[in-house]
C-alpha cells in the first residue's frame, strides 16, 4: 500500500520551520485525532452531563460500561483485527482490490453475531439495570467490535482523513445523543453513546462502499484456512492483553477496585491517572506517524523492489542500511519527543490538575503512567517496524513478554504499596521495548542475508 | 457477474420489497412496544424486522445470496432503531450502488510495429530502445578478433526491430567463431517462431469470426486481416522466406490486406499495400495502393520515395528526381535514401 | 547385495530411456563385449520428461539404477553437522579458486595452482559426507551466505543479485544431489562416463570416493550443447519481461554464469578421468582446448558393421529413389525447421521429390507441432512425412539422399549407417561430418566425396546439393562408392570395439 498519501510526504519535503510544524501537527491529527476525539467527547459528556443527570451515579455507571466497553471490545476483536488487516494486505498485493469490502461486510457479519452471542450471558448479569440499558450495552458492545474493523480497513487504506471525519461525526452524534439523553439517566446516556457510534459505524462503511469496487456484497473468503495467519491472532490477544492487562487487575483488586455496575468494576485510584498519560503520548504517536509509518515504511518498500528488480548486492547492502538508519531515527525521535513532553507534563502538570479540579494525590502515578505510555510508543514502533519485515514470530514473543511482565509486575507491586502503583506498567514497558530494539538490531544486522538465504526452494 | 446485473436492475423480486414493508413496519412497532415498556413483543417484533431487512437486502433470494441476508439482519437487530436506519439508508444502497470491478476485457495484442509505417518508431518491441546504433554494430560483427564483443553485439540485436536487426543476424550467422554463429541462429529462429505463431492465432480468430456475421465483427475482421497482412509482410521483409515461397507470401499478404482494406479504409494499411505490391514488382497496383494512402491522410514525404521506387520499375527515370526531391526533408533516420535522393537530384541538376 | 560389475556407465539423459545416436551406440558397445559386465546409472533432469526404458538391456547388464536432478530439491535434507564450520568452507571456496585459475585466467603471484587442485579432490570427497558440506549447509549456513557475497562482489557486481543469488542455487542443488548418489551408488571395479556434465562430475565424485579409475567418452561437446540450449531459453527472456530496469548486461552475465559453470564440471571431468576419449580429432582439440591433460587424451572413431547393412544395399532398386530422408529426433538441435524448408526447394525443382523425417517426435512435442505448421504454410504438407522411430535396414533402401541439418553433431551413426547402406549423403558443416563426407587422413581423402558439406542454417546450399545428387546419377554413384569404401576401410566396429576392450582391460587391472 502507498505511503501515508501525497499530503503528507508533501509536507515532508518542505524543510521550512512552519513546514515542520505543518507536517507533525498533520500527523498528530491522523495519528491521534481519532482516538482524542472519543477521550475529549468523553471527557465533555462527563463535565457538562454532571449538571443534565438525575444523579452522580447514573454518570459513574455510564463511563465506567464505557471504559469496559472499549476495553472489551478491543479484547475480544483484538487478533481478528490483526488477522483481517493482514488478508486485505495480501490481497491488495495480488491486485484483488474488489475483495476488500464483500469481505468487511462479511467479517462485520460474523463479528457481530458472535459478539451479540457472547454479550448476552453477560448482559443478564446487570441486575439492577432496565432491559433496555441491557440490550443497549449489547449494542454498543457489538458496534463498538465493528467499528474497529471498518476503521482498521479504512486506516489501511491511508484515508486517513476520512477516518477523521467519521470519528468527528460519530462523536459529535455521541456528544449531542449524550447530552439529549442525559436525564434519562445512565440508559439515556448509553443511548447516545449508542446512536454516536451507530453514526461512526455506518458513515465508514458508507465512505468504503464508495471507494472500493467490489462484484459482491457480502463475501468470506477471509474464514479460509490458508489466508489466516494464526500468529497473527494471537499477537492480537496478547497485544491487547499486555496494555489491559494493569488496568484489569487493579480493577479486579480487592484492595484497589470497586464494583460499579453489574460485574464491572473501576478503580478510583487508577483509571484518572492513566487516563490522563494517554494524552500526552499524542507528539510520540506524530513522530511515529511521520518516522515508521512514511519514512521507513518508504525505505523498507526500496529495499524489497530493489530486491525483486535485480539490483546488485552493493546497492541492496546500501539501502538496508538506509533502513537501519530511518529505524534508528524514528525510535530516537520518539524518545526525545516523549523527554520533551514528560518534562513539560513535570512543570506544567501540578498546574493543570489543579486547573480541572482533580486531586494532586494522583500526580505521582501519572508521573510514572506517562512514563510508560511513551514507552508503550517505542513498543508500537518496534512492532510495526518487525510487521514490517515480516517477523511474525518475532512480535509473538515480545507480545508474550509483555502480558506476562506486565501482569507479573503489576500484581507484585501492588503488594507492595502505593508508593509503587504503577510501577509494573512502566518496568514492563520498559523491558520489552529494551528486548524488541535488541532483537530489531539484530534483525537488521542480517537483514540481506537473511532475506535471500531464509527463502524456500520450491521446485 | 449475475449478481451484478441483479443489483444494478430495475426489477427487484416482490419478496424483496415485501420484505422491506415488512421490516419497516415491524420496527415501528417495536419501537412502540419498547416505549411502552413491553419487553418481550418488542424483540419479537425487533427480530422479525431483521429479517425483513435481511430478505430486502439479499433481493428476496436469500438461499443463494447468504451474505447480505446475514449481515443486514445482524446489523439491524444488534443495534435498535439506528440499526435499520443504517441499513436503509446507507448500507443497502451503497450495496445496489456499487461499481462493479474493472472487466478485464480483451487484451490488446501488441503487434510488432510494421516497419511500413513511417515515423520509424518501433515502439512496439518493448519501450527499450537499444542505445547502439546499428552500424557500429555492423563494424563489429565483421570485425576478427576476440569473440566476446562479436557475442555482445548479437545480444543486444534481440531488442533491436527487425528491419535493421535481421541483416545484422544474417552477417553473424556467417561468422567463424561457433557461439556467435549459433546464437544467431537461435535469434533469428525465435524471431521466425514467434511470427508463425502469431499468424497461427490470428488465422484462428479469422475463422472464428467468419462464423459471426455481426456488423460489430467486421471491425474486428478488419484489423484482424490488418494483422495478418502485416505479419506476412514481416516473413518477407525479415528475410524469412525467399524463392517463390516469398512470392506466395507476398500473394497472401497482399489478399489480407485488400480484404480488410474494404472493410476499413486505413492510411497505414494502404501504405503497407503500396510496399507489398512494390517488392511484388507490380508497379500499377502500387501507385494504386500509394494514392489511396494519401487520400487517406498520409503524409507526401513519406510517399514519395515509394512513389519513386514505382516510377523506377516502371522505368520512369525522369520522374524520379523531382519526387525524391520532395522527400528532401527526410530526417537523418534514412541515411540510405538521402544517399539516393542526392543521386538522382544531382542528375536532374546535370540535365 | 549387488554384485561389483566391471564397469558401472554414467548415463545423462541417454541410454536407456532416449533413442538415438549415443544411445546406440551406448547399446553397440554392452552388445559388442559380451564379456564384460556393465551396470548403468542413469541421471536425468524431471521424471516427467523420460518415459519407459527403450532398448532390450542384454544379459551382460547385470544392475540399472534411475536417479532425477529434480529430487534435489524434493528430498529430505540431511542435517547439517555442528561441526561444519570455517575449514569445510575454506576448501570449499579454494575448489572455487582452482577452477578459476586453471581456465587459464590470470593469476596472481604465489597462487599455486596444483596446491589447490588437490584441495578440489578433496573437496570432492567432502560433500554429502559426515564432517562434510551438504545441501542444507550451502542452503542456510551463513559462511555460505559469505562465499556468495564475496564472488558477486569479485565477479560483476552491477549485474542483478536475486538472479546470481537463485542460479547459485538451482546450479549446486544437483551437484549435492549427485553426491548423494556417489554415495549410494552399487559398486563397479571402474566408471565410465559418456558425456561431462553431471555425469561427468558423478563421474569424478565417485573416482574420488571409490579410488577407481574413471574413462570419458565425449560424443557431443557438453558445454557447446548447454551454450545451444541456453541461446534457446525462454526463460532469460520472460525473466525480464516485467523488470523495470531489465538490463542486457544482467542477461549475459547470466549467460556467462551458467556456461562457466558447465566448463567447470568439464575441467573437474577431465581432471578425474584417463583416457579421455574423443571421436575425432576436431573434438580432441576442443577437450585440449578446455583443459584435458594431452597425454590422457586419444581419439576411437565411431564404427559400425558393415555386414548388417549388406541386405540394405542389396535390397536397393537401380534407380535412385527422389527421397531425401532425415534420420534423428525431432528436436531443435536437428534443425528440422531447415531441412522443410530445403524441402520446399528441393520440390520447386524436382516436384516428384518427397522429405521423410525418421525419428521420435515425443521428445519435444511442441516443436514438432511448429515443423508440422511450418510444412502446412510452406504448401509442403503432402511432400513431408514424419514416419516416427523406424528400423534403419528397412527404411535405408528407400532413400535417395540422407540429409542432416543439425546445428551441432558429433559423429552421426547415421551417416555411417547410411554410407554402409549405399546411400550420399548431404550434412551441415558441424562436428565430424566433413571428415565423414569428405575424408579425414589424405590416405582417406583419396577415397573421394562420399556427399556434400554446407554450412549450417542455409537451406539454398541444402537444396542445391540435394537437387544436384539426386538429378546427377553419375555423380550418386561416385559419392556411393566413396561412401560404402570410407566406411568399410576407416570406420570398422571391429576397430572400435578392439579399442575399447583394451582400454576396460587396463581400467580393470589397477
Amino acid at each position: 500500500m502507498a505511503g501515508v498519501g501525497f499530503s503528507l510526504k508533501k509536507l515532508r519535503d518542505d524543510d521550512s520551520y512552519t513546514g515542520l510544524i505543518r507536517l507533525y501537527g498533520a500527523a498528530g491529527i491522523i495519528s491521534s485525532g481519532p482516538w482524542l476525539l472519543s477521550i475529549l467527547t468523553l471527557l465533555f459528556i462527563g463535565i457538562i452531563g454532571r449538571q443534565l443527570v438525575p444523579n452522580t451515579v447514573a454518570l459513574q455507571r455510564f463511563q465506567v460500561s464505557v471504559t469496559w466497553l472499549f476495553a472489551a471490545s478491543l479484547l475480544w476483536t483484538g487478533p481478528l483485527q490483526l488477522m483481517f488487516t493482514r488478508f486485505i494486505a495480501d490481497r491488495d498485493y495480488l491486485g484483488e482490490h474488489d475483495q476488500t469490502l464483500p469481505n468487511l461486510h462479511g467479517a462485520l457479519a460474523v463479528v457481530g453475531a458472535a459478539t451479540f452471542a457472547l454479550a448476552v450471558p453477560f448482559v443478564v448479569q446487570f441486575e439492577d439495570s432496565s432491559w433496555l440499558f441491557k440490550w443497549l450495552l449489547a449494542s454498543a458492545f457489538v458496534v463498538l467490535s465493528q467499528t474497529w474493523m471498518a476503521i482498521i480497513v479504512l486506516t489501511g487504506l491511508r484515508a486517513h482523513m476520512h477516518v477523521f471525519g467519521c470519528f468527528a461525526l460519530g462523536y459529535g452524534v455521541t456528544f449531542i445523543g449524550c447530552m439529549l439523553g442525559a436525564p434519562y439517566g445512565e440508559t439515556g446516556l448509553l443511548g447516545g453513546f449508542v446512536a454516536g457510534q451507530s453514526a461512526l459505524l455506518f458513515s465508514s462503511l458508507a465512505v468504503l462502499a464508495k471507494k472500493m469496487p467490489a462484484k459482491t456484497p457480502v463475501a468470506f473468503r477471509f474464514l479460509e484456512r490458508r489466508s489466516l495467519f494464526f500468529e497473527l491472532g494471537v499477537v492480537g490477544l496478547l497485544y491487547n492483553l499486555g496494555v489491559w492487562i494493569d488496568k484489569l487487575i487493579f480493577w479486579w483488586s480487592p484492595g484497589t477496585g470497586q464494583r460499579v455496575l453489574g460485574p464491572l468494576y473501576a478503580s478510583e485510584v487508577y483509571d484518572l491517572p492513566i487516563f490522563l498519560a494517554y494524552l500526552t503520548i499524542v507528539p510520540g504517536m506524530a513522530v511515529f506517524l511521520v518516522r515508521v509509518e512514511t519514512d521507513f515504511a518508504e525505505a523498507h518498500h526500496a529495499f524489497y523492489a530493489a530486491v525483486r528488480n535485480g539490483a546488485p548486492l552493493l546497492r541492496l547492502e546500501t539501502l538496508c542500511q538506509e533502513m537501519t538508519d530511518s529505524a534508528r531515527r524514528a525510535v530516537v525521535d520518539i524518545v526525545k519527543i516523549q523527554g520533551i513532553t514528560l518534562v513539560v507534563c513535570a512543570t506544567v502538570g501540578p498546574w493543570l490538575l489543579s486547573v480541572a479540579g482533580i486531586s494532586e494525590l494522583h500526580l505521582p502515578l501519572f508521573y510514572i503512567d506517562a512514563a510508560g505510555v511513551a514507552l508503550q510508543v517505542i513498543m508500537l514502533a518496534v512492532t510495526s517496524m518487525f510487521f514490517y519485515l515480516d517477523r511474525r514470530r518475532a512480535v509473538c514473543w515480545l507480545t508474550g513478554m509483555l502480558f506476562v511482565s506486565n501482569a507479573s509486575l503489576t500484581w507484585l507491586t501492588q503488594r507492595m504499596g502505593p508508593e509503587f502503583y504503577g510501577y509494573g506498567f512502566a518496568i514492563a514497558m520498559a523491558i520489552t521495548s529494551l528486548v524488541g530494539l535488541v532483537a530489531l538490531s539484530r534483525t537488521f544486522q542480517h537483514l540481506v542475508r537473511d532475506t535471500f538465504m531464509r527463502q524456500p526452494v520450491v521446485s | 457477474m449475475q449478481q451484478t446485473s441483479e443489483i444494478a436492475g430495475e426489477n427487484r423480486s416482490w419478496m424483496s420489497a415485501f420484505g422491506l414493508v415488512l421490516a419497516l413496519a415491524a420496527e415501528l412497532g417495536g419501537l412502540v412496544c419498547a416505549l411502552r415498556g413491553e419487553q418481550a413483543p418488542a424483540v419479537g417484533l425487533h427480530a422479525l424486522s431483521a429479517l425483513g431487512f435481511g430478505l430486502w437486502a439479499a433481493d428476496g433470494k436469500v438461499m443463494s445470496r447468504p451474505g447480505p441476508f446475514i449481515a443486514a439482519c445482524m446489523m439491524v437487530f444488534t443495534i435498535p432503531v439506528l440499526g435499520a436506519l443504517g441499513v436503509a439508508l446507507l448500507i443497502v444502497p451503497a450495496w445496489r450502488d456499487q461499481r462493479p470491478a474493472e472487466n478485464d476485457g480483451i487484451v490488446e495484442i501488441s503487434l510488432p510495429h510494421a516497419a511500413a509505417v513511417s515515423g520509424g518508431s518501433s515502439a512496439q518491441e518493448g519501450a527499450q530502445q537499444v542505445r547502439i546504433a546499428p552500424a557500429p554494430i555492423e563494424l563489429v560483427l565483421r570485425s576478427q578478433g576476440a569473440a566476446q564483443k562479436r557475442v555482445a553485439s548479437v545480444m543486444a540485436l534481440r531488442r533491436m526491430d527487425a528491419a535493421r536487426a535481421v541483416p545484422l543476424l544474417r552477417v553473424a550467422l556467417g561468422d567463424t567463431h561457433e557461439d556467435v554463429r549459433l546464437l544467431a541462429y537461435a535469434i533469428l529462429e525465435r524471431r521466425e517462431k514467434e511470427l508463425r505463431g502469431r499468424i497461427e492465432v490470428l488465422l484462428n480468430d479469422l475463422e472464428a469470426l467468419q462464423a459471426a456475421s455481426a456488423a460489430s465483427e467486421d471491425k474486428q475482421r478488419a484489423a484482424v486481416l490488418k494483422a495478418l497482412a502485416e505479419q506476412h509482410w514481416e516473413l518477407v521483409h525479415g528475410g524469412f522466406v525467399s524463392g517463390d515461397v516469398e512470392k506466395q507470401t507476398l500473394t497472401a499478404a497482399a489478399r489480407y490486406g485488400h480484404e480488410s482494406l474494404l472493410q476499413a479504409q486505413d492510411g497505414s494499411l494502404a501504405l503497407l499495400l503500396g510496399r507489398i505490391q512494390l517488392r511484388a514488382c507490380k508497379p500499377g497496383s502500387a501507385l494504386h495502393y500509394l494514392r489511396a494512402a494519401g487520400s487517406l491522410g498520409v503524409g507526401s514525404s513519406v510517399l514519395a520515395p515509394l512513389y519513386a521506387e514505382a516510377a523506377f520499375l516502371m522505368r520512369r527515370f525522369d520522374a524520379i528526381g523531382p519526387l525524391l526531391a520532395e522527400a528532401g526533408n527526410a530526417p537523418l533516420a534514412r541515411p540510405k535514401l538521402d544517399a539516393v535522393a542526392r543521386f538522382w537530384t544531382a542528375r536532374e541538376d546535370q540535365t | 547385495m549387488t554384485k561389483e560389475a566391471d564397469i558401472a556407465l554414467l548415463l545423462e539423459g541417454t541410454y536407456p530411456y532416449v533413442r538415438g545416436g549415443v544411445s546406440s551406440w551406448v547399446h553397440q558397445i554392452i552388445t559388442g563385449l559380451p564379456l564384460v559386465t556393465f551396470s548403468l546409472i542413469f541421471v536425468g533432469g524431471r521424471r516427467s520428461d523420460y518415459g519407459e526404458i527403450r532398448y532390450e538391456l542384454p544379459k551382460n547388464v547385470v544392475h540399472v539404477e534411475t536417479h532425477y536432478l529434480e529430487d534435489a530439491w524434493k528430498q529430505k535434507q540431511s542435517k547439517s553437522s555442528p561441526r561444519t564450520g570455517e575449514n569445510q568452507f575454506r576448501q570449499s571456496a579454494e575448489l572455487h579458486e582452482f577452477l578459476k585459475y586453471s581456465a587459464g585466467g590470470k593469476r596472481p603471484a604465489g597462487v599455486d595452482v596444483e596446491a589447490l587442485g588437490k584441495t578440489a579432490d578433496r573437496v570432492l570427497g567432502l560433500l554429502e559426507r559426515p564432517d562434510g558440506l551438504c545441501l542444507n549447509d550451502y542452503l542456510s549456513h551463513p559462511l555460505a551466505w559469505e562465499q556468495i557475497r564475496k564472488a558477486h562482489l569479485e565477479g560483476d557486481d552491477q549485474a542483478s543479485f536475486v538472479d546470481y543469488f537463485w542460479s547459485l542455487r538451482l546450479m549446486h542443488g544437483p551437484l549435492f544431489q549427485l553426491a548423494r548418489i556417489a554415495n549410494s551408488a552399487a559398486p563397479a571395479r571402474a566408471y565410465h562416463t559418456i558425456s561431462t556434465g553431471y555425469a561427468g562430475f558423478l563421474g569424478a565424485l565417485l573416482q574420488r570416493r571409490r579410488q577407481r579409475p574413471l574413462i570419458l567418452t565425449e560424443h557431443g561437446i557438453y558445454t557447446k550443447e548447454r551454450r545451444i540450449d541456453l541461446n534457446q531459453a525462454d526463460w532469460f527472456e520472460q525473466l525480464h519481461a516485467g523488470r523495470e530496469d531489465a538490463s542486457l548486461g544482467t542477461t549475459t552475465a547470466l549467460r556467462e554464469l551458467w556456461i562457466r559453470f558447465f566448463e567447470s564440471l568439464g575441467r573437474l571431468t577431465y581432471r578425474a578421468a584417463d583416457p579421455i576419449i574423443s571421436l575425432y580429432e576436431g573434438n580432441r582439440r576442443r577437450q585440449l582446448q578446455d583443459g584435458a591433460a594431452a597425454e590422457r587424451t586419444r581419439v576411437i572413431v565411431n564404427g559400425i558393421d558393415p555386414k548388417r547393412f549388406l541386405p540394405a544395399f542389396t535390397q536397393r532398386s537401380p534407380q535412385v529413389p527422389k527421397v531425401v530422408g532425415l534420420i534423428g529426433r525431432v528436436v531443435p538441435i536437428k534443425d528440422v525447421k531447415t531441412f522443410i524448408r530445403t524441402i520446399r526447394q528441393v520440390v520447386s525443382v524436382v516436384p516428384e521429390a518427397e522429405g521423410w523425417i525418421i525419428g521420435g517426435a515425443d521428445e519435444d512435442p511442441a516443436y514438432a507441432q511448429e515443423c508440422e505448421a511450418l510444412a502446412r504454410s510452406l504448401g509442403i504438407a503432402d511432400k513431408l512425412k514424419f514416419l516416427g522411430h523406424q528400423n534403419v535396414i528397412e527404411i535405408l533402401p528407400k532413400l535417395g539422399v540422407l540429409m542432416l541439418t543439425s546445428i551441432s553433431e558429433a559423429q552421426p551413426l547415421a551417416i555411417l549407417e547410411a554410407f554402409a547402406a549405399g546411400v550420399p549423403c548431404v550434412a551441415t558443416d558441424v562436428g565430424a561430418c566433413r571428415e565423414q563426407i569428405e575424408g579425414g587422413t589424405p590416405q582417406d581423402r583419396a577415397l573421394g566425396l562420399a556427399g556434400r558439406v554446407v554450412p549450417f542454417a542455409d537451406a539454398d546450399a541444402l537444396a542445391r546439393a540435394a537437387i544436384e545428387l539426386l538429378s546427377d546419377t553419375d555423380n550418386w554413384h561416385a559419392c556411393q562408392a566413396a561412401a560404402r569404401k570410407r566406411v568399410a576401410q576407416h570406420y570398422s566396429q571391429e576397430t572400435m570395439l578392439d579399442a575399447y576392450m583394451k582400454v576396460y582391460q587396463r581400467a580393470l587391472e589397477v
